[in-house]
């Protein structure tokens, strides 16, 4: 598939500079009592500036889990145990946030500040007993040094810019005198409200109705366009993906198996997994009648990892006795595209190399 | 409205989770708490499409015996983790051994009285003994002698070194029936001899030894939880499962009645209540009737978990589908509903139990519960009331040593079988 | 009845949707008819529960439903087609309205205002796949009491035979009959859904309501379960009342949609015919909101924004329920409610203005 002239994302090639985050072997791991969970196991992902980045992935894939690990805000037993999150400012010097102290003020005046996340759930990151307003303010009075007076309007004119209807009166409102598309608006603005340079969102509109969702997406882009901000995305929905992104990081079971900008990952898909996961969902208007090509069997069981290539079990083409065995190695395609198959590595180069160090 | 348009993503327990991890590692991870082993997800992941070589090699016997275990299984192995649980639970099964062997394992009977050992302080053990022939093992107690001080009338026990009390294990003792039935005369532990004079823990204003009292006091103590808690439960399974099942103004009714009940100041109540029972009354009926004022409060705390069961349960899916399967009310509630809150029953019970005889302690203490010659460790503290008897003789309050012991285990316990009730989630 | 089907053979047999050409045109004979269907939940307040007021969950909903089809019903959350769901499956018993059940020896029945004790046998041929794989299994329960439940409990089956039975119905939806001791806590989600489409099964049912059967379900693990429920049906004859918000798994597998908008059906019509060309404009706005998945469909096509929130079902606009979000709403729509119309053959919309409006519908790409 050659990409046609009118391809709607042009490729730009990436520079160190380009990064606003530059993950590389991230493994973030949860120690339970039944053994270790590794959710995240080596992760390498770039977020481009000013760009958005879709972190697409079924449960168990890890996708959340490498957003919170950029904020330090992963769950207990959840632990960072390796791989370095280059935060590259434009006017400081680059830190590497995966060796911060997730409580010290370094990271503090981060998140928040600079990196603000909004979920899925509204209503886990707003209070239920304050108003919208004073959430907003108080966010705002925490990272900047402004007057409460200059907060409020700060704040008002967020809510107004989110879309909420009448702001100043909104200002007063608890989050559960509003409608789930409008906690969301609201969480959005408190999000921004500092000017942050990163946006997480994860799955900011999958408990959305889709006509509610489709608002919610186009004011992501729109505050996008109008902040420079960069966003990182994170879903299962492929529609959404497909919609929003510039560039996309497709994850299986804690690894990054793809990654490229988004026409090519649709349209010219490397890894087994992309292209087994474009072929099972049904695509409106493509009436074919035909059955959805379905991915056997499930996700494995955290617990279970796979050895070798995690997606072995369920792959159309896993070669027998190489999958199984080898962890593939991430082969670069092009700048800033990259996929973790065998099929596009040195298969006797790595057998080799693994006989050498066991 | 009761419908609710929940997106893709797992969802666990019936609450919606985040379609991703966060959700997944959490929520799987929890669920599995209490297993030894991973969850057998492993095991199915297996059967569609031969999964993990690495994974599934350790241990598919273990993952298939989780697969295959039911609630109680799962709990079992969930409390086995709460460890001040396993020895609340091992200690609370003693002190029920020893309710329900008191004649046994007391040295002597609860009102066998010897008036030259008024207040005598307890004896310590020992195990050796010198005599002509050497130094000879043989655990046994030093003799006391009592002294009067002529000016204070005051008794004091001086240890008397020549005189040997040879103690041991199942020894014949006075003879007794155990449980009114089997006449015996072994006795788990006393003096060789029989007639000799044994106060471990010390003697009372009669001379009655304290550790045998305890014993005795143990079994009406402990067992007056129960029975109240019995009695409670009975009224509270069914009054909260009519309340929660049907609903509508019986429900109201229910819920108006428990909330008057609670309204009322538990002691003074009780008060009024135990000061209604004749004197002249047998010691068994009062005590059935004691049990019947405690349980009187104590229903109506069942009641509401019961109802807030039936309530959450009535909606559920697997209960709704049953309903679609055909199955009759009887079914559903016998086969889907109690079943799902059983473990919670217990748990509750148990923790309902520790008031009980904290309230039958509180009762006697005041005189208005038990009265001798019934034996329970509030009839016992009664005697620990005055500062006098006290400073000469603390080793009175050994009875409140026991009721510490027995609510503290019980409480722990009923903290584990809380934590274990639901298996399924966190 | 010996196929049994693991996770990996569900590759195809090729299957033709029931209404291609090259199969006959299934018999058109109705096997559900709802008529004027009203579920009014009374709004309580005080302590003496008095009637404050309704929510109309489900306000006058008309549709039938052939043998051997399968119609979706889609809409917003709150729209009410759970509810109409629950209420054909008498889950909750409507407050007005037929539900006219064609029963195979020729009957007509009206469940909506049936007892409980009349409705065992009919409970048999109609019967529901959940939402929830995870609540809607007795997880104190072996998948044999389970999915054995509607068989022990209406006298069909009990002891060796019950086992087996149960044992060939967890083939049939590809899991391995050795797993009839297992408890559902050892299956995963796509497993345990399974699990409830055998029960569903498991009474021998002509009319299926799947209550967003597939929603709840990864995108990898959503596709297995649709080809199922697919197959199923094609082997069985079941027919299936598809309740699901997910417009692209409503296309793939109905043949039908229905479309409710706050309690009422705004338009029903052939599957092909109302995704190309719709005549509601709330339909229009739902399609055009679904993201496609596919970069370079991007920004084309009319991309319509519905503003404003959905109605209060306690408390609904006046006239058409839709003109404040509508946009080709004129006066006449404030004040007069449109009634469900024929416009084309099979075509239903509930829209004044649905011959002059050119709307858009859903690219075939």
């Amino acid at each position: 598939m050659t990409p046609p002239p009118d391809a709607p994302v042009s490729q730009s090639a990436t520079t160190v500079a380009d990064c606003l985050i530059e993950i590389r072997g991230l493994k973030t791991h949860f120690f339970t009592d039944e053994g270790v969970v590794r959710a995240v196991d080596g992760v390498d992902l770039d977020v481009r500036r000013g760009r958005t980045l879709c972190v697409v992935g079924e449960s168990g894939s890890g996708k959340s889990i490498t957003a919170r690990s950029i904020l330090q805000i992963v769950d207990d037993p959840g632990r960072i145990v390796a791989g370095s999150i280059m935060y590259r400012r434009t006017d400081a010097e680059p830190v590497d946030i995966a060796t911060l102290h997730p409580r010290r003020a370094t990271i503090r005046a981060i998140r928040g500040r600079e990196i603000a996340m909004i979920f899925q759930e509204p209503m886990s990151a707003l209070s239920p007993v304050h108003t919208i307003g004073n959430q907003i303010v108080e966010g705002i009075r925490l990272h900047l040094r402004v007057t409460k007076e200059e907060a409020h309007d700060r704040a008002v004119s967020f809510l107004g810019r989110v879309g909420i209807p009448k702001p100043e009166t909104r200002m007063e409102s608890y989050p559960f005198q509003l409608s789930g598309g409008m906690r969301q608006r609201a969480m959005i603005a408190m999000a921004l409200s500092c000017g942050p340079s990163l946006l997480i969102a994860d799955e900011p509109t999958t408990a959305l109705d889709v006509t509610t969702q489709a608002n919610i997406l186009d004011l992501i882009q729109d505050l996008q366009a109008e902040f420079g901000m960069t966003v990182m995305f994170i879903t299962h929905d492929l529609g959404v993906v497909a919609e929003i992104a510039d560039d996309v990081a497709v994850m299986y079971l804690g690894m990054v198996v793809e990654r490229g900008d988004v026409d090519a990952v649709f349209h010219d898909p490397k890894h087994p997994y992309t292209r087994a996961l474009l072929r099972s969902i049904p695509r409106m208007g493509a009436r074919s009648g035909a059955r959805l090509e379905a991915i056997r069997g499930m996700v494995p069981h955290p617990f279970a990892r796979p050895t070798g290539c995690p997606f072995h079990t369920r792959c159309q083409e896993a070669m027998p006795g190489v999958c199984a065995t080898i962890v593939p190695p991430r082969e670069s395609l092009a700048p800033g595209r990259d996929v973790r198959c065998l099929l596009h590595s040195d298969v006797e180069r790595l057998e080799r190399a693994q006989r050498v160090a066991p | 409205m009761s419908e609710r348009d929940t997106p893709e993503g797992p969802r666990f327990g019936g609450k919606p989770l985040p379609p991703d991890d966060g959700g997944y590692v959490h929520a799987e991870v929890h669920d599995a708490a209490g297993v030894d082993v991973a969850p057998s997800d492993v095991a199915m992941a297996g059967s569609h499409g031969g999964l993990a070589e690495g994974g599934a090699a350790d241990g598919v016997a273990a993952e298939a015996k989780i697969a295959v275990a039911g609630q109680w299984q799962l709990m079992w192995w969930k409390f086995r983790k709460h460890k001040l649980a396993m020895i609340g639970g091992i200690v609370t099964l003693m002190l029920y051994l020893v309710a329900a062997f008191a004649e046994v394992i007391a040295p002597f009977p609860a009102d066998q009285y010897a008036a030259r050992y008024t207040y005598a302080p307890p004896q310590p053990i020992g195990f050796v003994v010198e005599t002509e022939a050497g130094r000879r093992f043989q655990p046994h107690v030093v003799g006391l002698t009592s002294q009067l001080d002529a000016r204070t009338l005051r008794r004091t026990f001086v240890a008397d070194p020549d005189e040997i009390v040879p103690i041991a294990f199942f020894v014949r003792g006075v003879p007794y029936k155990l449980w009114g039935l089997i006449p015996m005369e072994r006795r788990l532990i006393g003096p060789v001899e029989g007639g000799q004079a044994m106060y471990l823990l010390g003697a009372d204003r009669l001379g009655r030894d304290v550790l045998s009292r305890i014993v005795h006091g143990t079994r009406i103590s402990m067992s007056i939880g129960l029975v109240g808690v019995a009695l409670s439960l009975l009224l509270g399974i069914v009054l909260g499962g009519i309340s929660g099942y049907y609903g509508g103004w019986l429900d109201n009714l229910i819920q108006r009645t428990i909330e008057f009940i609670r309204s009322i100041p538990a002691i003074p109540l009780w008060m009024g209540l135990a000061a209604a029972i004749p004197l002249t009354w047998p010691p068994l009926r009062v005590y059935f009737m004691i049990t019947v004022i405690l349980s009187l409060i104590g229903w109506t705390g069942l009641a509401r978990v019961v109802r807030g069961r039936f309530l959450s349960l009535k909606t559920e899916d697997f209960v709704t589908a049953a309903r679609l399967d055909g199955a009759s009310e009887m079914r559903i509630i016998g086969r889907h509903m109690v079943p799902s809150f059983m473990s919670h029953i217990i748990a509750t019970v148990t923790l309902a139990i520790p008031t009980m005889i904290l309230s039958e302690t509180a009762l006697s203490f005041l005189g208005i519960g038990l009265r001798p010659p019934v034996v329970s460790w509030g009839v016992l503290l009664q005697e620990a009331q005055n500062i006098r008897a006290l400073a000469t003789a603390p080793w009175l309050l050994w009875p409140g040593m026991a009721v510490v012991i027995a609510v503290l285990s019980l409480n722990f316990l009923g903290d584990g079988l809380r934590d274990a009730a639901d298996p399924y989630h966190t | 009845m010996s196929a049994q089907r693991s996770g990996e053979s569900l590759v195809p047999p090729p299957r033709t949707r029931a209404h291609d050409a090259s199969l006959p045109t299934p018999a058109v004979r109705p096997l559900l008819e709802v008529r004027n269907l009203r579920m009014w939940f009374p709004i309580v307040k005080g302590m003496f529960g008095r009637t404050v007021g309704h929510v109309k969950a489900v306000d006058g909903v008309d549709f039938t439903i052939s043998e051997g089809e399968t119609l979706g019903l889609v809409g917003e959350s709150g729209c009410g087609k759970t509810t109409t769901g629950r209420c054909v499956v008498r889950i909750t018993k409507p407050t007005g309205g037929e539900v006219i059940y064609h029963t195979a020896s020729g009957e007509s029945v009206d469940l909506a205002g049936l007892p409980n004790r009349q409705l065992k046998t009919y409970r048999r041929e109609i019967r529901m796949i959940f939402q929830d794989p995870h609540s809607s299994l007795n997880p104190r329960m072996p998948v044999l009491d389970i999915v054995g439940e509607p068989l022990r409990v209406n006298g069909i089956a009990s002891g060796r035979e019950l086992e087996d039975r149960v044992a060939e119905l967890i083939g049939k939806v590809g899991l391995r009959p050795e797993y009839l001791r297992r408890y559902p806590h050892a299956f995963s989600g796509g497993e345990r859904q399974r699990i409830g489409i055998a029960r569903a099964l498991a009474l021998d049912p002509r009319l299926v309501v799947c209550d967003e059967a597939v929603s709840a379900l990864d995108v990898s693990v959503q596709a297995q379960t649709v080809n199922l429920l697919q197959d199923l049906q094609q082997e069985f004859a079941l027919t299936y009342l598809f309740v699901a918000h997910d417009l692209s798994v409503v296309e793939h597998i109905s043949d039908r949609v229905a479309v409710m908008y706050v309690g009422k059906l705004v338009e029903i019509a052939e599957t092909d015919e109302l995704f190309a060309a719709p005549l509601h404009p709330y339909t229009e706005a739902l399609l055009s909101a679904v993201p496609k998945a596919d970069p370079r469909l991007r920004n084309k096509g009319r991309r319509i924004r519905l503003g404003g929130e959905v109605a209060d079902p306690a408390n609904p606009p006046s006239g058409c329920y839709f003109h404040p979000r509508c946009r080709y709403a004129k006066d006449r729509c404030t004040v007069d409610e449109p009634a469900l119309r024929e416009i084309r053959p099979g075509h239903r919309v509930a829209c004044h203005f649905a011959e002059e409006l050119d709307l858009q519908g859903v690219a075939v790409g």
